[in-house]
C-alpha cells in the first residue's frame, strides 16, 4: 500500500495544476494573515484570532470540493482504461489499492492545508488545530466522493465533466440546504459536510465518517469488479 | 508436485459464458503452454488466475492456496498481462523499483539492472518507457514480472510482435526460469514456439480446453500421427503398395506413392521397425527413410477441421 500512496502522493505534486493550487492556497493563506496583521483592529471587531483561518476556510469550503475532484476524478478509471490497474491488481491487494489511492490524495491536500496554516501560524503567532482539523475532515469527504466517482464512472472523459458539475454542486447545495426549510435540501444538508462543519464541536469528525463510509463502499465495489 | 490446479472454472460476461468450464493440473517447474484462436478464453483463463477478472464458476488452487485466497496467491505469482500499459513518464528502472515495492519485495539496483540485462534490456534502464518499441515494453513486461523469483509466472503472449532474435531470447530466458524450479503458465499464438518450449500443451477452443497433453501425448491423440518416406526403387513401388495393403493394413494406413518415395501413415513409433522389416523381409531395397512426425500446427488444425 505505500508504494500506491507514495505513488499518488508524489504524481499530484508532478501535476501543474497541483502546483498551482497549492500556490495559490498558500498565497490566500499569506496575504490573508499579513492583511489581518496589519489590521488588528478587525480582530476586535470579528471574532478574534479565528478571522486569521477564515479566508483558507472560505477557499476549502467553496473550492475545495472543486479542487480535489478535478485533481483526482480519474484516479482510479484511468488506471482500468490505461491498463496499468493490471500491473497493481496482480501484485497487491485491491483494498490496499484503493485505500492506498485514497491517502495518497489525503497525504496531498494533508500537506497544503498544513503549509497553509503553518504560514497563518507565523503571523498570528498562535496554532489553529481545531479549524486545521475542520478542513481536513472536509477535504476528507471530497476525497472519498472523488475515489467513489471514479470507480462507479468507468470513462475518465465522463468524470472531467461529473466532476465539475459536481465540484460547483455540492458548495451551492450544501449552502443552500443550512438554510433553506425545503424537505429535500433538508435531507441534503445531512449529507453534505457543511452542516456538521459549521456546528464545530465533535460534528467536525462527521464528514471525516461519512468519508470512511464512502471508502468502505468504494472497497466493496472494486472488489466486485473485472478490470 | 502440482502447482496449479483448476477445476471446472468458468466465466460469464452477462449472459454469455467465455470460458465454459476448463479443468488442468499444471506441475512445478514445468513450461504450460495455453493455445487458442482469438476468443477462446486463454486471456480470460489467464486473467482469472492472477486476479484480474473474477471466476463465475469453479475453483483453481495455486501453491496450495485457493482462488479464496488471492492476495496470498498474489505474493507467490509474477504476471505479465496482456495489453497492459505502462506508467510513461516512468523509466524501466522505476517501474520495477515501484513494482516491487508493490510486492513487498527488496529489490536492489543491481538487481533490478540484472533483469533488466536478462530481458535485454540493458542500456535502456533510465529510457522513459513512453519512448520504448512495442518489442522493449513485452520485455519489460516480462522483467516485472520475474522482481522477487516468483513460483509461478503467468506470461500472456510474451513474444508477440517480437522481432525473431528477441523471441529466441525470451524462449531462452523463459526455459532458464523453468530450469530453476519456476512453473510458467504461458499463451501463446505462435505454434512452434510452444511445440519448442513447452513441456504441457492445452489447447482451448471456444471456452473449453479441447486437447491437452505432452506433445507426444498430443500426437497420439492426433489421427495420423506419424507420417513414413520411405525411398525404393520406382519399379518396386506400385506392387509395394498393393501388399503393403494386404498384408500390414491394420498398423499402416494411407498408402501412396508420392514421386521417389513410399508414403504411409502409422499410428504408433514402435510400429516403425515392424514396417522397415517386413519391408527387408520383401528384399525391398531401402534408399532412405524419412519420419515426419505430426507438428502442433497439424493438431491444431485438425482439430479446427474437425469442427
Amino acid at each position: 500500500m505505500r508504494a500506491i500512496i507514495e505513488k499518488e502522493f508524489k504524481s499530484l505534486f508532478k501535476s501543474f495544476k497541483s502546483i498551482a493550487v497549492i500556490l495559490f492556497f498558500l498565497i490566500v493563506s499569506f496575504a490573508a494573515s499579513k492583511f489581518f496583521s496589519n489590521n488588528l483592529e478587525l480582530l476586535q471587531q470579528d471574532q478574534g484570532e479565528s478571522v486569521y483561518v477564515s479566508s483558507i476556510r472560505a477557499l476549502v469550503m467553496f473550492f475545495g470540493s472543486l479542487f480535489v475532484l478535478s485533481l483526482s476524478h480519474d484516479v482510479i478509471n484511468r488506471e482500468v482504461e490505461n491498463q496499468t490497474i493490471r500491473f497493481l491488481v496482480t501484485k497487491s491487494s485491491r483494498n490496499a489499492i484503493v485505500i492506498g489511492k485514497f491517502l495518497g490524495i489525503f497525504l496531498f491536500w494533508f500537506v497544503c492545508v498544513l503549509s497553509s496554516f503553518t504560514v497563518i501560524a507565523l503571523f498570528a503567532g498562535q496554532l489553529f488545530v481545531f479549524d486545521f482539523l475542520k478542513m481536513i475532515s472536509f477535504l476528507a469527504y471530497a476525497i472519498g466522493v472523488t475515489i467513489l466517482l471514479s470507480l462507479v464512472v468507468k470513462k475518465p472523459s465522463h468524470t472531467t465533466f461529473i466532476a465539475i458539475l459536481l465540484g460547483i454542486a455540492i458548495p451551492v447545495l450544501g449552502i443552500w440546504s443550512i438554510a433553506s426549510k425545503q424537505f429535500v435540501l433538508k435531507i441534503v444538508k445531512y449529507v453534505l459536510p457543511y452542516y456538521y462543519i459549521m456546528k464545530g464541536s465533535y460534528y467536525t469528525f462527521v464528514p471525516a465518517c461519512f468519508a470512511a463510509l464512502m471508502l468502505l463502499i468504494a472497497l466493496a465495489v472494486f472488489k466486485r469488479r473485472d478490470l | 508436485m502440482k502447482m496449479i490446479q483448476v477445476h471446472n472454472l468458468k466465466k460469464k460476461f452477462k449472459d454469455h459464458y467465455v470460458v465454459k468450464g476448463v479443468t488442468f493440473d499444471v506441475e512445478k517447474g514445468e513450461i504450460f503452454g495455453f493455445l487458442g484462436k482469438n476468443g477462446a478464453g486463454k486471456t480470460t483463463t489467464i486473467n482469472m488466475l492472477t486476479g484480474i477478472t473474477l471466476p463465475s464458476e469453479g475453483s483453481f488452487v495455486i501453491g496450495g492456496k485457493t482462488n479464496k485466497e488471492m492476495n496470498e496467491i498474489k505474493k507467490m505469482i509474477g504476471v505479465m498481462p496482456d495489453a497492459a500499459n505502462y506508467y510513461y513518464d516512468f523509466t524501466a528502472l522505476e517501474h520495477l523499483t515501484f513494482f516491487a515495492k508493490l510486492k513487498n519485495v527488496k529489490l536492489k539496483k543491481v538487481d533490478a539492472l540484472t533483469i533488466l540485462d536478462s530481458v535485454g534490456l540493458k542500456g535502456h534502464e533510465k529510457k522513459k518507457v513512453g519512448s520504448y518499441s512495442f518489442g522493449m515494453k513485452k520485455k519489460l513486461g516480462i522483467a516485472q514480472a520475474i522482481i522477487g523469483t516468483p513460483s509461478v509466472v503467468f506470461l500472456d503472449e510474451p513474444t508477440s510482435g517480437l522481432d525473431p532474435e528477441s523471441a529466441a531470447e525470451i524462449q531462452q530466458l523463459i526455459q532458464q526460469l523453468a530450469s530453476n524450479d519456476m512453473t510458467i503458465f504461458l499463451t501463446s499464438h505462435n505454434l512452434s514456439e510452444v511445440e519448442k518450449i513447452c513441456d504441457t500443451i492445452a489447447i482451448m477452443e471456444d471456452g473449453v480446453i479441447s486437447k491437452i497433453g505432452t506433445m507426444e501425448q498430443l500426437r497420439g491423440m492426433y489421427k495420423r500421427a506419424i507420417q513414413l518416406l520411405v525411398k525404393i526403387k520406382k519399379e518396386e513401388q506400385h506392387s509395394i503398395v498393393h501388399l503393403l495393403k494386404r498384408d500390414v493394413g491394420d498398423f499402416i494406413s494411407n498408402v501412396q506413392i508420392s514421386g521417389d518415395y513410399l508414403c504411409c501413415e502409422l499410428w504408433r513409433e514402435s510400429d516403425i521397425p515392424k514396417l522397415i522389416h517386413y519391408l527387408s523381409g520383401q528384399n525391398i531395397d531401402i534408399y532412405e527413410a524419412r519420419v515426419e512426425k505430426a507438428t502442433l500446427e497439424d493438431i491444431f488444425f485438425d482439430r479446427a477441421a474437425d469442427r
